[in-house]
């Protein structure tokens, strides 16, 4: 069983591994993607025959301790149950759909190679997430499936708005990730050994008392709830997901109608004894189903086309998901869960035939054929029907047309504060900067030297600048250079802060360092490549494409931006958890301005890949087109020949 | 705005009588309104995982092999048209309801004169609309006909073959100098363009006593529709490549019925020239499926109305095709779609990228890839002064030609001297030395080529057949 579970798992990455080494040659592409599919589906079938005839006991296994440093470990978890089956089922049966869909679908679409090498990341993230054994695997998978996101939303990345959508729905990814990278050291502070999924059930089923304080569990529950509305697009955040439907529609259909979309219900329902513990918490998660409930139901009635209303049915009947999921009605849940995401995709598969479907309405339409729109409160007596003041009639419908205004709410709240800082710091000359950092650092060793603090407390100086270092990088705006150095520069201030407060933890800052250090080296070495050519004028922040004039340099800045904001590929990613769990055991506020520095790098080193590497290149003209023909004839012969080369 | 429309035709059932209850419409078990959360909730917890099975039946099972399955633009022919008008006061939006016998010669005539078809009445005359059926098309309508606003032609055909079979309009007719024998019957019909299909209709009016020549020509077509299967094959990359008929038309077929293909058929990309004038004038010609014909005989329209009547319909009909495919293929981001496969559907309005983005003009990707890019050359089979006359009468479409928008060449009838027309005057067309047209057996021979590049166009070539 271990082994067919390490199958399903790896196999998707074997696919991502064959596409992306392979010639880019459609049948070649096409034939791995389908023997890789297949190949997946057997696994995951045999997974679940196994398990059912093993009697649906849920199984654990650990693969082996990824790091292991005194009373911390990193093992690779996996664990399977009845959720995991069901999900899984449910993830062979979409993909191997969508897979053979597309094969034939993006026949002779440019970035045919881009696309399944984005799917199989895309499925490899997600068979991590529903396997996993804890959280902290959990988190990785939910990285890759955050980047594959990005890339997927920005397929067709010529046009500015899937760009702009990409890069909105990852930064809400990595807003609510914060609840999962906090969510993640918590359980390690409160369950120390104890974080495997399958433990979990029992910790707080043989106690009286809860394994940690009330307000403690409060908080991780809270947190885990942020990270699932997020990724759910729960409320408040209902907005990314319509706005995501911009890649090819098949890629829609497995992204946000089906798997990623119930992500956030995968997630409670794996940390469900955490968070049904207390009833306030099972509380915020009913009042989270509820308000995306009735947000996305009105919003679904006013929006104009297919995608986004089917986007929105999606994400209220996961609103009612949660709902069910505060009832404590799992198995509903789970069959709602495989109800919707088969429904959904279908629908979103097919959403093209809605104009047959409407033309068939209005052909069969007599002429006297009306949608009668108050036939639903024919039961009403005729005063009240119209009485529905017309007011509060028009004020929902605006209000369901904004879709409750929850972006600009996001952006206002959340956002424009952190750019405004941002850009107040950059404005800032660079030796004021300087200087004002040394003259701090002075005044704070004088003062503790002289008062005998304990040197831990300077970690908070130094956490402050960390802060203000990513701040900075999110508000810089003209060199992508300066962001890649403020993000390294928080990056190691995150490291001496660790130290600090822990002088043992040198080893894990070292981890952590030597993910981050080459990255910055690459990254800045790429960027100087890649910029080296350009006037200064046009360093401007602008799209530049070049995915596409630069396919290379490209790729390397892809990775060192990946490695750099920590995804599971770098030591960064492991260094980023050990910082968390150990130099914070001990003083938890720590834990907070870490996580922040963390998102805020995150989305600014994104959004210095996206505006640079894609939008639609300079466009050159061909010098000799067939069309055009020599200057020296007269010119109506020369129309004339126009004329005949049209002929031949 | 080409034409505002005055009439209404109405459509009912044949066996509209019967005192069963009235057999429900397929329509009447659509709902158009939206779910409420509840019965939202109901549906997909119950039905979802039977969606399941449907998508995995419609991916791994295309459509070609279920049982045939109706689609929209095969209508169904059990219907009939009130095309007769029986009042003259018109409805209270302002149509009337059907034609007069006089109107309906006007219509019949007018489009008898046009093609020169005023004499020697073939036994049979079969009166073909098109359309197209796919499914799964975000931009369904603009497989149909462009001057049906996007929709089959069927009812046209239909209500052109009443017409004209009807005895009270052919009175007329002859009234009016075109006698159409009593032996001679019309047949309306719907060529589906994408599965290569053909459809007669009212098969109630003609059943019992079928027309003269009519199996015959059946046969004949089902073999020309095979071969044009075949032919459109040649732009499908992933088509056979065999010349085997059958294959290519369960292809064509497949294509149309799959809900993955987003491209059920190329229409009119590489749609190059428009040859007005006697089909003795294209005969035996390969063309490479890049020419609108229409029939036109020049002898009887001395003064060049009937040429004026061409013009002012082709011009923008297949002008307006023509300049369509042109831009959308030159820059095909910006006055083209785009790729189609994001495409979302706003309402029977557009397609636009995304949830809130523009809608897109113009068509996709997937409808020009293989178009080449050129200006249509109209070849009319008239002198330059008729001509001359003609393009006087034709209004603002003037600039059309006079601007280069489309080209004009005379064809004249008897020396077959060939002037392009230009702003100022007729300009001679100076061949280079040594043109020949290359020569084939059949059409077969020209289109498997096996060194033939599957976008490449092909020349005209004169096909010499054996009996010729």
């Amino acid at each position: 069983m271990n082994g067919i579970m390490l199958a399903c798992l790896l196999l998707p990455l074997l696919g991502f591994i064959l596409v992306s080494i392979s010639p880019n040659i459609e049948k070649k592409i096409s034939t791995m993607s389908y023997l890789c599919s297949h190949a997946m589906g057997v696994a995951i079938i045999s997974l679940i025959f196994l398990w059912v005839s093993n009697g649906f006991v849920s199984h654990e296994f650990e693969w082996f301790t990824l790091y292991a440093n005194d009373d911390y470990s990193f093992p690779i978890l996996l664990y399977f149950d009845r959720v995991s089956a069901v999900y899984l089922g449910c993830v062979w049966a979409i993909f191997s759909i969508i897979v053979k869909y597309c094969r034939y679908y993006l026949h002779r679409e440019s970035g045919y190679k881009r696309f399944f090498m984005t799917i199989f990341s895309f499925v490899f993230g997600l068979n991590i997430i529903i396997l996993s054994g804890s959280i902290d695997i959990l988190f990785a998978g939910w990285e890759i499936v955050g980047i594959s996101s990005f890339l997927l939303i920005a397929f067709y990345r010529h046009r500015v708005q899937p760009v702009r959508n990409a890069l909105r729905a990852y930064t809400v990814y990595r807003f609510c990730d914060i609840g999962l990278l906090l969510g993640s050291w918590m359980s390690h502070l409160l369950f120390h050994e104890s974080q495997h999924f399958s433990q979990l059930g029992n910790l707080f089923e043989h106690t009286s008392f809860p394994p940690a304080g009330y307000g403690s569990l409060i908080l991780l529950s809270s947190l885990i709830i942020i990270a699932a509305c997020g990724k759910s697009a729960q409320f408040p955040f209902c907005f990314w997901l319509p706005r995501a439907m911009e890649g090819p529609t098949p890629s829609s259909a497995i992204f946000y109608g089906a798997l990623s979309v119930h992500l956030g219900v995968f997630l409670l329902l794996r940390t469900d004894p955490i968070w049904s513990y207390h009833y306030l918490t099972r509380f915020m998660v009913f009042l989270m189903g509820m308000l995306t409930v009735i947000i996305a139901s009105i919003s679904e009635k006013t929006q104009s086309s297919i995608k986004g209303q089917i986007a929105y049915a999606s994400i209220t009947q996961v609103g009612l998901m949660f709902i069910e999921l505060s009832l404590g009605l799992e198995s509903l849940v789970l069959v709602h869960f495989l109800g919707n995401a088969f429904l959904r995709c279908y629908q979103l598969l097919v959403s093209p035939s809605i104009v047959s479907h409407l033309l068939r309405v209005e052909g069969s339409a007599d002429t006297d054929f009306f949608i009668k729109s108050d036939s639903h409160y024919a039961f009403l007596p005729n005063s009240i029907r119209n009485t529905l003041p017309e007011v509060l009639q028009n004020t929902l419908y605006v209000f369901s047309i904004q879709e409750g205004n929850l972006e600009l709410a996001i952006r206002a709240l959340v956002w424009e504060p952190l750019k405004r800082t941002g850009l107040g710091i950059n404005a800032i000359r660079a030796w004021i900067k300087v200087l004002f950092g040394l003259a701090v650092i002075g005044i704070v060793l004088v003062v503790f030297e002289g008062i005998g603090v304990d040197q831990k407390f300077m970690a908070i100086p130094v956490s402050i600048a960390m802060v203000l270092a990513s701040l900075s990088a999110f508000g810089q705006i003209n060199k992508p250079i300066s962001v890649w150095t403020a993000i390294t520069l928080s990056s190691i201030l995150a490291g001496i802060a660790v130290l600090f407060l822990n002088p043992l933890a040198k080893q894990d800052v070292f981890i952590f360092l030597s993910g981050i250090i080459p990255a910055w080296l690459l990254g800045i070495g790429v960027l100087y490549k890649l910029l080296k050519n350009q006037e200064p004028a046009e360093s401007l922040f602008s799209y530049q494409a070049m995915a596409e004039t630069q396919p290379k340099l490209s790729v390397l800045l892809f990775i060192s931006f990946l490695c750099l904001v920590g995804f599971p590929i770098s030591p960064a990613f492991l260094g980023e958890d050990l910082l968390l769990s150990h130099a914070t055991s001990h003083d938890p506020w720590f834990a907070f301005p870490i996580t922040i520095a963390f998102i805020i790098n995150g989305v600014a080193g994104a959004r210095v890949f996206q505006r640079l590497c894609m939008g639609r290149p300079t466009e050159l003209c061909e010098p000799h087109s067939q069309l055009i023909t020599d200057q020296t004839k007269p010119v109506s012969s020369q129309r004339l020949n126009k004329v005949f080369h049209n002929r031949v | 705005m080409i034409i505002t429309p005055k009439h209404l035709i109405k459509e009912s059932g044949l066996h509209s009588n019967t005192d069963e209850e009235p057999k429900k419409d397929a329509v009447a078990h659509l709902h158009f309104r939206s779910h409420s959360v509840f019965r939202g909730w109901l549906y997909t917890q119950t039905m979802g995982l039977g969606y399941a099975a449907k998508m995995a039946w419609d991916v791994f099972r295309p459509g070609s092999k279920l049982p045939k399955l109706k689609m929209l633009s095969e209508v169904d022919s059990n219907t009939q048209l009130h095309l007769l008008r029986e009042t003259d006061t018109p409805t209270k939006d302002g149509y009337l309801l059907g034609f007069s016998y006089s109107e309906m010669a006007d219509k019949v005539g007018g489009l008898l004169t046009n093609i020169g078809l005023t004499k020697q009445f073939a036994t049979l005359v079969v009166i073909v609309a098109h359309g197209s059926s796919s499914v799964n098309n975000p931009h369904f309508a603009a497989y149909d006909c462009g001057a049906c606003s996007g929709k089959p032609g069927a009812p046209n055909a239909r209500a052109f073959a009443w017409m004209a079979n009807n005895e009270e309009v052919r009175k007329i007719l002859y009234s009016r100098g075109i006698e159409i024998p009593g032996g001679t019957r019309f047949i309306a019909a719907l060529h589906n363009t994408s599965r290569d299909e053909i459809t007669y209709f009212d098969q109630h009016l003609w059943a019992e006593n079928p027309p003269d020549g009519l199996d015959l020509f059946q046969q004949v077509m089902s073999t020309a529709l095979q071969r044009n299967a075949r032919e459109r094959c040649r732009w499908f990359e992933l088509a056979p490549k065999s010349n085997n008929l059958n294959k290519a038309h369960d292809h064509v077929t497949a294509r149309a019925t799959s809900i993955f293909d987003p491209r059920p058929e190329y229409n009119h990309s590489n749609n190059l020239y428009c040859i007005v004038g006697r089909r003795k004038l294209t005969r035996d010609l390969f063309m490479d499926r890049r020419a609108f014909l229409h029939s036109y005989d020049p002898d009887k329209d001395a003064a060049g109305n009937i040429m004026v009547r061409i013009l002012s319909a082709i011009i923008p009909v297949c002008g307006g095709i023509n300049l369509e495919y042109l831009f959308s293929r030159i820059d095909n981001s910006v006055y083209g779609a785009g790729t189609k496969l994001p495409h979302n559907v706003i309402g029977l309005l557009g397609v636009a990228n995304g949830v809130e983005g523009d809608l897109r003009t113009g068509l996709p990707q997937q409808m020009i890839e293989v178009h080449e890019p050129a200006r249509l050359m109209i070849v009319a089979e008239q002198t330059c002064a008729i001509l001359d006359k003609a393009i006087a009468n034709i209004g603002e479409l003037k600039e059309w030609l006079d601007n280069d928008w489309v080209y004009l060449v005379s064809c004249h009838p008897t020396t077959r001297e060939q002037l392009l027309y230009s702003k100022d005057n007729w300009e001679p067309i100076a061949f280079p030395a040594g043109l020949s047209t290359p020569t084939a057996k059949q059409s077969e021979d020209i289109f498997l080529n096996k060194s033939l590049g599957f976008s490449d166009t092909i020349p005209v070539h004169q096909l010499m057949r054996n009996n010729a």
